[in-house]
């Protein structure tokens, strides 16, 4: 970093609050995507002021600037590729109010989202959205990636509870959009354009967040199923029952014999399992609901379905979905963790057209997700020092987001482009509204320093 | 004005006899629910996306001002060709073109009227919440454009919450998709609710793809009436911390109940300083469960008399008050301002009080009502218009409760829009950055500025 800038950045934040360490500039040259470049240097900012100010030094002297919550992004969106100040948000970690009275609470964008979620429990409250990545992932970095999680179908995801937010500009100035109250139509919505943005139009510095009472009973079954287009059409069923689950997943035959190879779970052998969850104030509520699901599933030609009949029969059936990720990972030397989403009814599709593909390019690729909406975790798993895997895994997931886009669906239901999936964006959208985006993206940041080389904006 | 050459290049487009310059029409389409009222120069009834890409080529081109328009029912005056140009109506677009039982979403054309599209979906089970009060005529083009809410926002959410995609034309001509037809989806910036919300200034809206949910199995309405604002707010937020979060929960001040007492069937108590009215819905033991809490917590709650309607018959006469408040406030005075502001709940009693004040101070009765779940009230500013002396007085107390709102954390508007009418306080709420980002979108999507120019930031 040129010694005139790193001065002026560290006459901003302070010695302590910089690093141009050989050491931090690995760590910071990558998130959990498969994609790495060094920045010139990393600073923490405690204030909106930092903020603002690192952004007009870097407006001014053209240098990229990278918003970093957590850097468990899955799609590179916080790798600095072309280099430059990557800016840590973590420090801003304070939660600043929480008000049952209005239904809301007002954070910093660095506070992790377990840590909002333990102090909501406090009062019985939650803030929905439910990334698997909770206990690590920011606050700042759900709203910049509009993180979704398993309860999905039945809460949405991070933008219907962002009401509000305090951002800066890439030109350093600071502006609050939204407000305080549940809802507002005073001019364009700024606040869900910035939410989802991916660090690309402004820095966010506070959030005003809708929360929601928390749910005191729960209820988990599951069921299998021996062909798919069976799991499929129970999925449909269920969430046009009129009973919506809170949870609704469902794990493919490659990710169930992968568990079964390396746990002692036992799962049954079958090409889908469907596994639910209702959630409510009463075991007498919840259990009900869940009679009516059982219910489809068996109408639908289930083999086994199998109700928890207590909290650690429930906590068994779940650790068989949330190992999923961890076991895959282990098998071979890389994974690629997809994210495509179709039209509830199309998942039976999807999971068929995936099989094909594996199966023409050798490649394994083992699927599970939130079937409840229709967002579906394609994992594919292979060896990346292969340059003959490397090349397969390429040609396959182009073949699977081509797949996904002729069902209706999009390429990503929560993790974003960021890098991974820039070149498919035109898969996708109209060059139309390509345009749309890159204009606005010009007219808000004309030097294009702010998270650069992202989303296929500055092609 | 659109020049005579021009008119037969728009006439060509989408034949003669959907091309209007008479003046009854022309004057038909002048204003909408406010009563503002602006020549357009012509009127246009187009039949589908390729012609309105068209006709916007050329008002890119030619430099005229485009006005689309749903039912006019606007409250903010977004149909009213303030700068003249041309009228552009969705009438034809009227179709329902899917109803998708298995995916839970539905597509229409944007002229569809909210009503209709509700009774089509209901017919499969399904249920689409976002209910304006003006539902039986304003279309589903005009509710994304302002992203309308309704009675059941509390619990539902409002248009936006529902909308998954949209077909658009854009300014310059492009027709383009945006959002998904899935649940969920992340790809690039958020279009689609960028456009929701923008009442005509982005894109002319030519298809809608909406989210539907269940119908619920079951509802229950109740009804509380309280000797004041504050023993009410308190029974609000009991309710919201009981974790019941009501399908609706509305509000009635004391000055409201004065105005519908003698026309009501139902007996409200002298002493009645505001009234609840609250809808449950959902599975129906849940709805028994809710019903059988709130009435625990109005009870406990100082409330001067609770009914709960038995059947559906009992249950429209409780809604005859709600409904009946609007038209009966012309009792106090012949007009009305209508502000649609929002302010965090917690602070509904301090701003009822303040209403009181204001209404002292200046002498005009200050009425309101509205959606207490989210803090949405329409505050009623009752004037006579032809006394000059009220109508400045009432410009004035616009701008005190504006600041107060401001102040309060809150919002100018909940689900009315911006429009004419708001735009001049735009800037007590949205910091001039933001209203400058605004401007900067505005010219991505329209670069030489003919779509309803004159609306939102002028
Ligand atoms: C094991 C695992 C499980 C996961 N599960 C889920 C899941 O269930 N659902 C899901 O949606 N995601 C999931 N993710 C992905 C990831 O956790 C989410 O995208 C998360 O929202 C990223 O948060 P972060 O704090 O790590 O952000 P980072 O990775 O640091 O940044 C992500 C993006 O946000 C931007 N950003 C961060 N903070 C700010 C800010 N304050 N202002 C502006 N821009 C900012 C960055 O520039 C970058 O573009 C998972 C990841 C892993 C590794
Ligand atoms: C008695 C009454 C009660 C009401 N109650 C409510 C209520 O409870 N909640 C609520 O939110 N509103 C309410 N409203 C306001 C109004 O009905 C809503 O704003 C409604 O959404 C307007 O729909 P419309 O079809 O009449 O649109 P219009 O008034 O014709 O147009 C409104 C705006 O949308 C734009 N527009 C219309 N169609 C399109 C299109 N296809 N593409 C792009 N832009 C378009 C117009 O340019 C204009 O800016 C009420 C109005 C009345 C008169």
């Amino acid at each position: 970093m040129d010694e005139k800038i790193k001065q002026a950045l560290i006459d901003i934040v302070g010695e302590d609050n910089y690093t141009d360490s050989l050491i931090d500039m690995v760590s910071y040259s990558y998130d959990a995507s498969e994609y790495s470049q060094r920045p010139s240097c990393a600073v923490w900012v405690e204030t909106a002021e930092h903020v603002s100010n690192i952004l007009k030094l870097a407006n001014r002297e053209h240098i990229p600037v990278v918003p970093r919550g957590a850097g468990t992004g899955l799609t590179g969106t916080a790798t600095p590729v072309r280099g430059g100040i990557v800016l840590d948000l973590s420090r801003m970690n304070k939660i600043i109010k929480i008000s049952i009275e209005d239904r809301l609470a007002i954070v910093q964008p660095g506070v992790v989202y377990a840590d909002l979620e333990k102090a909501l429990a406090h009062y019985g409250f939650f803030f929905p959205p439910d990334p698997a990545s909770g206990t690590v992932c920011t606050l700042g970095g759900n709203v910049a990636t509009n993180a979704g999680g398993v309860k999905g179908a039945k809460y949405g995801t991070t933008r219907d509870y962002v009401l509000g937010l305090q951002v800066v500009l890439p030109d350093g100035r600071i502006m609050r959009t939204g407000s305080r109250t549940m809802k507002s139509v005073s001019g364009y919505d700024l606040t869900k354009l910035f939410v989802g943005s991916e660090g690309t139009l402004g820095v966010v510095t506070e959030i005003i967040l809708k929360i929601n009472p928390k749910t005191t009973a729960a209820t988990t079954s599951m069921a299998t199923f021996d062909n798919l287009e069976d799991a499929g059409r129970a999925v449909s069923q269920i969430m046009y029952s009129g009973i919506i689950p809170s949870v609704l997943e469902i794990l493919g035959r490659d990710t169930i014999m992968a568990i079964n190879q390396n746990t002692d779970l036992d799962l049954p052998e079958v090409d889908a399992i469907l596994l639910a969850e209702t959630d409510g104030y009463t075991t007498g509520e919840t259990d009900f609901q869940m009679e009516k699901i059982m219910e489809v599933f068996k109408k639908n030609n289930a083999g086994e379905v199998k109700k928890a009949k207590s909290q650690e029969e429930a906590s068994e059936l779940w650790v068989a979905r949330k190992s999923a990720y961890a076991v895959l990972s282990r098998i071979k030397t890389h994974v690629v963790l997809e994210d495509v989403t179709v039209p509830m009814a199309k998942i039976a599709d999807l999971l068929k057209g995936i099989k094909a593909i594996s199966k023409k390019h050798n490649i394994m690729i083992a699927t599970y997700g939130h079937a409840g909406d229709g967002n579906l975790h394609p994992q594919f798993v292979y060896d990346g020092y292969d340059p003959e895997q490397v090349k397969s895994k390429g040609a396959a997931s182009a073949e699977l987001f081509q797949l996904t886009v002729d069902l209706g669906g999009t390429l990503t239901g929560e993790h974003g482009i960021g890098l991974q999936k820039a070149p498919f964006m035109t898969l996708e959208h109209d060059p139309a509204a390509m345009n749309v985006m890159r204009g606005i993206k010009r007219l808000l940041d004309p030097n294009n320093i702010l998270n650069p080389g992202k989303m296929a904006l500055d092609k | 004005m659109i020049s005579k050459a021009v008119l037969k290049e728009i006439a060509q487009i989408v034949g003669r006899e959907y091309l209007y310059t008479t003046r009854e029409v022309l004057l038909e389409y002048a204003s909408d629910a406010t009563r503002l009222e602006s020549m357009p120069d012509a009127v246009v009834i187009p039949e589908n996306a390729d012609q309105i890409s068209r006709i916007l080529q050329l008002a890119t081109k030619k430099g005229f001002p485009v006005i689309p328009r749903g039912a006019g029912s606007g409250m903010s005056g977004g149909a009213v060709p303030v700068r003249g140009g041309l009228v552009m109506a969705m009438k034809r677009f009227d179709r329902i073109l899917a109803i998708d039982r298995d995916n839970l979403v539905c597509k229409v054309e944007p002229g569809v009227i909210t009503a209709r599209l509700q009774e089509a979906v209901e017919e499969v089970d399904l249920f689409y919440p976002p209910d304006p009060a003006s539902l039986n005529v304003s279309t589903i083009g005009g509710n994304v454009a302002e992203c309308a809410g309704g009675l059941r926002a509390v619990k539902y959410g409002v248009t936006r919450d529902y909308v998954l995609g949209l077909t658009v034309v854009l300014p310059t001509g492009e027709i383009i998709n945006t959002g998904v037809e899935t649940m969920k989806g992340v790809a690039g910036y958020d279009l689609t609710r960028l456009i929701i919300g923008s009442e005509g200034t982005l894109a002319v809206i030519t298809a809608v793809t909406l989210r539907l949910v269940p119908k619920p199995a079951a509802n229950k309405t109740m009804i509380a009436f309280f000797p004041d604002v504050s023993s009410a707010v308190e029974v609000v937020s009991k309710i919201i911390r009981n974790k019941i979060i009501p399908a609706i929960l509305e509000f009635i001040d004391r000055q409201c109940l004065d105005c519908i007492r003698e026309e009501m069937d139902l007996p409200i108590p002298l002493k009645a300083g505001a009234m609840l009215l609250i809808e449950v819905d959902g599975d129906i033991d849940l709805v028994g469960r809710d019903a059988g809490k709130i009435r625990e917590v109005c009870e406990q709650g100082k409330a001067l008399k609770f009914q709960g309607a038995a059947n559906t018959e009992e249950a429209d006469r409780l809604w005859e008050a709600r409904r009946n408040v609007s038209p009966s406030l012309n009792k106090l005075r012949p007009h009305k301002i209508s502000e649609d502001i929002v302010i965090p709940r917690s602070r509904l009693s301090d701003l009822v009080a303040f209403l009181g004040n204001l209404s002292q101070k200046y002498g005009l009765p200050v009425p309101a009502f509205g959606h207490a779940g989210d803090g949405n009230l329409h505050v009623n500013i009752m004037l006579d218009k032809n006394n000059p002396r009220e109508v400045e007085d009432a410009q004035v107390m616009v701008r005190d409760l504006f600041d107060k709102v401001i102040q309060m954390g809150g919002t100018l508007t909940g689900e009315h829009g911006i429009g004419v009418t708001k735009a001049p306080y735009l800037e007590m709420e949205i910091p001039r950055a933001g209203i400058e980002v605004m401007s900067r979108i505005k010219k991505a999507f329209d670069p030489q500025g003919i779509l309803n120019p004159g609306k939102i930031f002028v």
